[in-house]
């Protein structure tokens, strides 16, 4: 319970972090370090448009977890097809995470 | 993970319901609880004509077509609000979706363009009169929703508003004890006055994320970027924090709003004023464009003189 806690408040809610999309993710702006492999898959984020290249193979749900994203936020689309948590993905890839979250007012 | 309703691989898992779905099966329960919701609020009937607020998002383009799938007689109403590239790739989504819709149900779509008819996008609009640009935003959606409906004799109104909008609009209510607003979060509002249409949310039953899993498993293609002038807003920050606790306990957002419902509903049984009565009292058409409005002038009316720079005065 703390855990999740903490998880929310390390995110911050300041601006940057309220925007429609999975933010700017300043934890992974480093172009080195252990989620970087020249030869994992391709994970593509929108707004900001962004690819990363995370080293398989793991399932759909450590993937979120890693990246910090909330589950209920995001869908995770390998091809065109949808994938559940439980999903194994692999370095051969191409997977989208694409946010849910919209609205003004 | 397997579907629970067939031996097909699951594409989606629902927490809230505990239920893993293929993609037949999960289209068929979207239609369902879109069917349920139309039922239960009595929202309308299959000969009654909706017409659709569309905007090229998800919600908004999903809805349309699941009313026409449940066979329902829906047209739709694009605005065009004249941000830059954000509307033209907006309305490239609606317009192919709109050929298809119209191929398949004839079904009709109808624009208004906002620079074109009132002078100016909605960014300037909301500069000239100073006006957040949100809330300019909302009074001209409002009034072209209300008038387009008026002229093509359309008995309802349809906005794809979900489950994530509605609860996080109801703790922001809550958090301000806003409760006159409270009245509104209805997903169903009756004809305010005679021979305007009622207003009603279909996709109340469904959160943000099983509407963008619909929309992707059936392929319906919608502008995935946010209008640039929602960042930052507070719906943002009040979605966020209850999508926290929906991942912490599943299910957290319709027990919130659906319960609100509930009790709403419980309330209004001993309230001896129901808020159509209401309304009546309060609302005298306005002056000048004989929309029904709390003053003699309405607020779009008084936000386009402003732009103009024309003074306002009631005939
Ligand atoms: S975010 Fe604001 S300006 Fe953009 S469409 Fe929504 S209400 Fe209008
Ligand atoms: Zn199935
Ligand atoms: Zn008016």
């Amino acid at each position: 319970m703390l855990n999740r806690f903490v998880t929310l408040f390390s995110l911050g809610f300041s601006s940057s972090q309220i925007t429609p999309s999975p933010g700017p993710l300043p934890h992974l702006q480093t172009p080195s370090g252990p989620l970087y492999d020249a030869s994992g898959m391709k994970v593509h984020l929108s707004h900001p448009e962004k690819t990363l290249e995370i080293q398989g193979p793991l399932s759909v749900g450590s993937l979120l977890e890693r990246l910090h994203l909330t589950p209920e936020a995001y869908l995770v689309i390998r091809g065109d097809e949808l994938v559940t948590e439980d999903e194994m993905l692999q370095d051969s890839d191409s997977v989208e995470i694409r946010s849910v979250i919209s609205g003004g007012v | 993970m397997r579907c629970r309703k067939c031996p097909r691989r699951a594409v989606i898992n629902l927490a809230r319901h505990r239920l893993a779905l293929c993609p037949a099966c999960f289209t068929d329960f979207v239609h369902q609880q879109v069917a349920r919701a139309i039922k239960r609020e009595r929202m309308f009937g299959p000969q009654e004509r909706v017409l659709v607020a569309v905007s090229g998002g998800k919600d908004s383009l999903a809805l349309w077509a699941i009313l026409l799938k449940l066979g329902y007689r829906a047209d739709a109403l694009y605005v065009d609000l004249g941000i830059g590239e954000y509307s033209a790739r907006s309305y490239a989504k609606v317009q192919a979706f709109a050929e298809q819709a119209h191929r398949d149900a004839q079904a009709r779509l109808y624009v208004h363009r906002v620079p074109q008819k009132e002078g100016a996008g909605i960014r300037e609009l909301a500069i000239l009169t100073h006006r957040p640009t949100c809330s300019a935003c909302g009074t001209l959606k409002r009034y072209h929703f209300n008038r387009i409906a008026l002229e093509h004799h359309y008995d309802v109104l349809a906005t794809g508003h979900n489950l994530d909008d509605e609860a996080a609009r109801l703790l922001g209510n809550i958090l301000h004890w806003q409760t006159e607003y409270l009245d509104k979060q209805a997903p169903t509002l009756p004809a305010s006055v005679e021979g305007f249409a009622r207003k009603v949310k279909p996709l109340y039953r469904l959160t943000e994320r099983e509407i963008a899993a619909y929309a992707v498993i059936n392929r319906i293609d919608y502008v995935v970027e946010e209008c640039p002038m929602a960042k930052g807003s507070k719906l943002l920050l009040y979605k966020e924090i209850l999508n926290q606790l929906e991942t912490a306990q599943p299910g957290t957002k319709h027990r919130f709003y659906w319960g609100f419902l509930e009790k709403r509903a419980h309330l209004q049984g001993t309230n001896n004023l129901s808020m159509a009565e209401y309304d009546r009292q309060v609302l005298t058409p306005c002056t000048v464009c004989g929309q029904p409005t709390t003053a003699p002038i309405c607020t779009y009316c008084k936000l386009m003189d402003r732009a103009k720079g024309v003074p306002v005065k009631s005939s």
